[in-house]
């Protein structure tokens, strides 16, 4: 019985997985093949090109993906969570602060390029494959835009429903997408069956020596096989490594093979075709079917980086490398599943953005890949790391494993680097402004806490120091919210100088996030007792947990303290910054801090504090 | 054989009165409230009748006088544990429902809400299919409601009620005064702040505050009309 619900859960995980972590991978046959031998290379379309492009995509696909991010880079996972961020919660710090610290940098580098391109990924695929209907019907030419722009705020208006909901929709359609590549792909390489020497490396080789240069170059738009790889490991957490993996060796990596190497059957044929290589693989009558459901799986596509995007911004709030943004809890069941309002307004304006900017997915692929190459070299420079200090891999190991894969992330970096005037400059500026909050805020609230810090006392000595001179108390508990358990809130000082009374009971409460993404709700709370009616209680939540403060706070029956209602009145510090030339970071690097700090979500909405019994008060930090 | 205590009452004020700085606002006030029995505290806005229910309570101290609790002084522990007391403006916590205040604050008090028949409780007064609700989706006459019952689902000897009827419907004010009628029949003593003349009758003993000054205590039938 237990083992036939466990089947037919991993089955549906399975399935969930198919629609959104394999999405952008599972498109890139629209557009890749194409791009590299046509775009701004202008090979011709020969036997010895297309084989040896084909050569390149499938090793890039098992390099790449399979050996680098299924074998290697996924075992990296923090408590079942992946992506970049989660792997750079497991540098160590042997080897040196420094080098730690260095290493962090680089990652959170890389996460905000993934932001960059996580914002062309659904431009790019579902102009891809709205640009089928010209295929079908050259008449629709001035509506590839709307239609593509459509189908976008579409996307993002039902986010808010989870990737659960969202995923399970999703699968069946990717299913079909994906025996749809394998059929095209098998019944075009009947005509042509030579394609498939393609799997032997040496026409990779072969090509780099015919073409030289320009062969070097190709491998920019080859590269654009694989740009899913990363996402991939991103959405780790929401789906386990487990139904990842037994999807991409049982169905993706067999249809990607085959349909790339139909779209090589067809221009050895008729190469002509490289027009659309994709969409002409199809019979006449199939080009309107072909043409919905590639719509629908680059929609689908989208999703991965979307999901991607969100779960890397949760990760980065509870790291403190964002403030406080409003997220939803989408599953109740599963904890990797959230969505972030802003994250996802955001990204559809920058979407919108691109699809009117760059009108075409030919333009866009130019822009495509060069922030997410740079990321794949980071993400291997850490999993080096992770593997030498935390899995105790001898050194010739993974310099073995890493030196060889980094030669690889380096050639694709190296010919993206090309792309950057073509429009690549833009994953990169957004890449930097996404680091450049990064820092700013660690940095910011690192100076905040030094500042905030000297001006407090240790409970245990204010308590002392009370008993000497004790104010006034009144009836009632007073909780006072404060980053660090064992200080006293400035707040509580500033309350009691000026109302010289103070609640019978006062509490001062921190509410810390744990490196596990749940906390058990019997190890949540933690209760100290101090002299005269002062305690300290701290509740503990995992990065997936959800607060809930109020619900908490009724689950602690305490002979010393009551949470009644109308006896008891929450304190928030409400800091102001207020930039100065003090040292601390640049002027412009502060003003931005403030900004952030200013348009963190309401601290009480986001722990569920009770709002009407809440009283902010308010004080000016210089920094 | 022992001769029995005296039983001390339940609410006894002794001259209170709160000063507001230089303003008096009620008092000097002395009365008592017995067990077993219901009174109103009847007055216009303004009156002292509130301030008079929140010194009982224990949550604000009188400036003058002695307010005690079966012969303790209010606002200490026994005291507070022994009165429950329903606010004008009730305080519920937005996040939790109906069900986790009851639960909570039962617990509170050292109870369960199965052992005040919580379910018949919310049925009773119009919240059954409610309970699993945040109350901050309430009207004024559900909070009102909600309050009321998470009032009762715990121990107390009296039940302080600061202006129970304005928010109520009729049928709610009706499952109120049965509720009272039982508390009493119980043993238990209820006093509640009201303007409202029509659910006078259904107290034992009136007291009337006028400006702060207690004008009338007696039968409700005696209470002198304006």
């Amino acid at each position: 019985m237990t083992a036939t619900v466990f089947n037919k859960k991993s089955a549906a995980t399975a399935l969930g997985a198919l629609g959104v972590v394999y999405g952008d991978i599972g498109t890139s046959p629209l557009y890749a093949l194409r791009e590299s031998l046509a775009g701004e290379h202008d090979l011709a379309v020969s036997e010895a090109n297309v084989i040896g492009i084909l050569s390149l995509i499938v090793w890039s696909l098992l390099i790449v993906v399979t050996l680098k991010y299924l074998v290697v880079v996924m075992r990296a996972d923090n408590e079942g969570e992946g992506g970049i961020l989660a792997l750079s919660a497991l540098i160590v710090d042997r080897g040196g602060a420094r080098r730690r610290a260095g290493l962090i940098m680089l990652a959170l580098f890389g996460t905000a390029l993934l932001y960059g391109d996580g914002m062309i990924t659904p431009a790019i695929s579902v102009l891809a494959a709205v640009e089928g209907i010209e295929v079908a019907a050259p008449s629709v030419h001035a509506w590839i835009k709307p239609i593509a722009a459509l189908i976008l705020v579409l996307l993002f208006a039902v986010q808010h429903r989870g990737t659960g909901v969202i995923g399970r929709f999703f699968g069946p359609i990717m299913v079909m997408w994906f025996s749809s590549l394998a059929l095209l792909g098998v019944a075009e390489m009947r005509h042509e069956p030579g394609v498939a020497k393609a799997l032997n490396p040496i026409w990779a080789i072969r090509f780099f020596i015919d073409n030289g240069g320009r062969g070097f170059l190709v491998l920019g738009s080859v590269f654009l096989v694989v740009t899913g790889g990363e996402a991939l490991y991103a959405d780790m957490g929401h789906f386990g490594r487990r139904s990842i993996q037994t999807v991409w060796y049982g169905l993706v990596l067999p249809s990607l093979i085959l349909n790339y190497f139909g779209q090589g059957a067809l221009l050895l044929q008729d190469p002509t075709a490289i027009e659309n290589p994709f969409f002409l693989l199809a019979p006449g009558w199939a080009e309107w079917p072909l043409t919905v459901l590639a719509t629908m799986a680059t929609v689908i596509a989208s999703q991965a980086l979307i999901t991607g995007a969100f779960s890397l911004t949760v990760q980065a709030i509870h790291l403190d490398y964002l403030p406080r943004l409003h997220t939803v809890q989408t599953s109740d069941e599963d904890r990797g599943h959230v969505y972030v309002p802003a994250v996802n307004w955001f990204l559809l304006a920058a979407c919108l953005i691109l699809v009117f900017a760059f009108g075409t997915s030919s333009r866009l692929a130019a822009a495509y890949g060069v922030a997410v190459t740079l990321t794949m070299v980071v993400t291997t420079l850490l999993v080096g790391h992770v593997a030498y200090h935390r899995w105790g891999w001898s050194a010739p190991a993974v310099v073995a494993i890493t030196w060889p894969l980094l030669v690889v992330d380096a050639a694709f970096a190296g010919a993206n680097i090309f792309k950057i005037p073509a429009g690549g400059w833009f994953p990169l500026l957004v890449g930097l402004l996404g680091f450049t909050v990064f820092t700013t805020w660690r940095t910011g609230r690192r100076l905040l806490s030094a500042r905030l810090e000297r001006q407090t006392l240790s409970i245990a000595d204010f308590v002392a120091s009370l008993g000497k001179n004790p104010p006034q108390r009144h009836l009632g508990t007073g909780v006072y919210l404060h980053r660090s358990p064992d200080r006293v809130p400035p707040v509580l000082l500033a309350n009691l100088r000026f109302n010289e009374t103070l609640h019978e009971q006062v509490v001062i409460l921190s509410i810390t996030s744990t490196n596990e993404p749940t906390v058990a709700p019997a190890a949540r709370a933690k209760f100290v007792h101090h002299k005269l009616g002062f305690h300290q209680l701290e509740l503990r939540y995992g990065f997936a947990d959800t607060p809930n403060v109020s619900h908490d706070l009724a689950q602690l029956v305490d002979a010393k303290v009551s949470f009644e209602p109308d006896i008891t009145t929450f304190f928030l510090g409400r800091e102001r910054i207020d930039v100065t030339d003090r040292p601390g970071m640049m002027e412009w690097r502060e003003h931005l801090f403030a900004f952030l700090h200013r348009n963190a979500a309401d601290p009480a909405q986001h722990f569920r504090i009770p709002r009407e019994r809440t009283v902010d008060i308010g004080s000016h930090i210089d920094i | 054989m022992s001769t029995p205590k005296k039983p001390r009452p339940p609410l006894r004020f002794s001259k209170i009165a709160k000063n507001h700085g230089d303003v008096r606002a009620v008092g000097p006030v002395s009365f008592t409230v017995n067990a077993g029995e219901s009174v109103a505290l009847v007055g216009h806005n303004g009156s002292g009748k509130s301030t008079l229910l929140a010194i009982a309570a224990g949550v604000l101290d009188p400036s003058e006088g002695n307010m005690k609790v079966n012969g303790i002084d209010a606002g200490e522990p026994a005291a507070r544990a022994a009165v429950s007391y329903i606010r004008d403006h009730p305080v519920l916590y937005e996040d939790l429902t109906v069900r986790e205040h009851l639960d909570y604050l039962s617990r509170l008090h050292g109870s369960t809400p199965e052992a005040h028949n919580a379910d018949e409780l919310l049925n009773r007064l119009g919240l059954g299919g409610r309970a699993d609700d945040l109350p901050s989706t309430f009207s004024r006459g559900l909070r009102q409601k909600a309050a009321i019952a998470v009032a009762l689902c715990r121990p107390f000897a009296t039940l302080l009620i600061d202006e129970p009827f304005s928010g109520l419907d009729d049928a709610g004010q009706r499952a109120l005064l049965e509720l009272i009628d039982e508390i009493r029949a119980e043993g238990g003593s209820v006093l509640v702040a009201t303007h409202d003349q029509g659910a006078l009758k259904r107290f034992d003993r009136a007291v009337v505050l006028s400006e702060g000054e207690l004008v009338f205590d007696g039968a409700v039938a005696d209470v002198p009309t304006h």
